[in-house]
């Protein structure tokens, strides 16, 4: 069952991610919906906290917004409108950004939209752990993250892995859940259209977020 | 990067070791991405530059390249402290995650990044009551006489020496009492109660957890209804298990 916080951990995400309208959907929720207390004032209960750090994001973002849409004006009237609404892509338990940093280079930040699939998340992202690891330091295999064997060190929960093809794609999962790819497009000319980007990356997200059992038939 | 993990109670009292904690790049990079209070674009990168943490040996090899590492570059430069901030409220999600077992919805990050007002909240509210008292049983007074709260302020800080990693637990203690101090009145029972999380990122690295545990709540919090968060330290010594 989730957790009545749930909603102000995923905002967190969201908004590390960028996702700066689901981040804004969820505290509105969270926390304007109640009574949020001040943080200079007593609380009730540890869980007022968090209720009053959403409603102190809520002004930061709104601040933040109006600050974008000033400087972004200097560009109205090219070509291109800049925003700040990135790709979203999502999955039955995640959410995703998708942003080009580059001429040929795009990131995926993505998170858990519903945090009961923590257990899948990691369980699938090992998986590609056992398939096509990137080998980073002191990470031991799939078995052993997250179990402490006698002597053995606390180690990631995570994985880091690679997915080939183009765009090529280099992927890290966090002990948090947090997802990060990096993707470069390999070819000499660029494509035509975003959807052989996103749709590499909306594969990524879909592996993992398919039961075990089922892609095991 | 393999750091001794020790656990204390209070600031001064018992310590034990548990086996090291293994803070590599990866993931101590996007932690501190997302929980850091600056705004810095390659925390993975910052983070072995500054602290040399295997990335390098780790890769793997390609005969004829060399495992060459650029800590040099530092030469005529300092250390971000932005960045070690980041890297030091990383360390305690990372912690609450493997060590403590806690699941990813345990773990609320409220750090508020409001500059220059004096912080009333933590770093974290880690809902820990159920996973209590863990790995800290080896240090804990009597469990059984300790009724866990639910929710858990916790502060995590990054050192660079033994004694800023000292002074960095006596100043998160402060901001733990600016917590209680909210409290005292509608949630005494949660008073005196918190982890402070520190890493000490150059030689001889540790992270350092302290258990903060009431040995007179009733004190405590009359003495936060009296003179709020201006606690004198012998106050909170004659409050606090090994403080």
């Amino acid at each position: 069952m989730a957790a009545e916080t749930d909603n102000f951990i995923i905002a967190t995400f969201a908004l590390w991610a960028g996702d700066f309208s689901y981040c804004e959907q969820l505290l509105r929720e969270f926390s304007l919906s109640h009574d949020a207390p001040s943080l200079d004032q007593s609380v009730e209960r540890p869980e007022d906290f968090l209720r009053a750090t959403g409603v102190l994001r809520l002004r930061q973002l709104w601040q933040k917004r109006g600050e974008f849409r000033k400087l972004s004006l200097d560009y109205t009237g090219t070509d291109i409108e800049i925003t700040d609404k990135p790709i979203i892509l999502e999955t039955t338990h995640l959410r995703a950004t998708l942003w080009r940093t580059g001429e040929r280079e795009f990131l995926l930040q993505g998170y858990l939209k519903d945090l009961s699939w923590q257990s899948g998340l990691f369980e699938r992202a090992h998986v590609h752990l056992s398939g096509v690891a990137e080998k980073k330091d002191s990470i031991l295999p799939a078995d052993s993250a997250g179990t402490q064997a006698e002597g053995r060190p606390y180690m990631p929960l995570g994985a880091a892995w690679i997915v080939e093809g183009n765009p090529f794609i280099q992927v890290e999962l966090s002990d948090l859940g947090l997802l990060e790819a990096s993707g470069i497009w390999t070819g000499s000319h660029l494509p035509e259209s975003a959807e052989l980007i996103t749709g590499a990356f909306h594969t990524l997200l879909s592996t993992l977020d398919i039961p075990l059992a089922q892609t095991s038939r | 990067m393999n750091v001794p993990l020790i656990v204390q109670l209070g600031v001064n009292g018992a310590v034990r070791v548990l086996h090291p904690i293994c803070l590599d790049a990866g993931s101590v990079g996007i932690t501190s991405n997302y929980a850091g209070s600056y705004h810095i674009l390659s925390m993975e990168q910052h983070y072995d530059d500054y602290v040399i943490t295997g990335r390098t040996i780790g890769l793997s090899p390609i005969s004829g390249f060399p495992a060459a590492h650029p800590y040099e570059r530092l030469t005529g430069k300092i250390r971000a402290p932005g960045v070690t901030g980041n890297i030091g409220e990383a360390i305690a999600a990372i912690f609450a995650r493997r060590v403590l077992l806690a699941e990813v919805g345990d773990i609320a990050h409220i750090r508020p990044r409001r500059p220059f007002r004096k912080r009333k909240s933590p770093d974290y509210l880690m809902r820990l009551g159920r996973l209590m008292p863990g790995p800290f049983s080896i240090i804990a007074p009597d469990v059984t006489q300790i009724s866990w709260p639910q929710w858990w302020p916790v502060e995590s800080k990054a050192r660079s020496t033994v004694a800023s990693s000292n002074s960095g637990r006596k100043e998160a203690l402060k901001q733990l009492v600016a917590y209680w101090q909210l409290l005292s009145s509608s949630q005494p029972l949660t008073v005196g109660y918190g982890l402070i999380v520190t890493f000490n990122y150059q030689p001889p690295r540790e992270v350092r957890v302290c258990l903060i545990l009431p040995s007179n709540q009733g004190q405590l919090n009359q003495a936060l209804t009296q003179n709020g968060t201006n606690i004198d330290d012998s106050v909170l010594r004659s409050c606090l298990y090994g403080c």
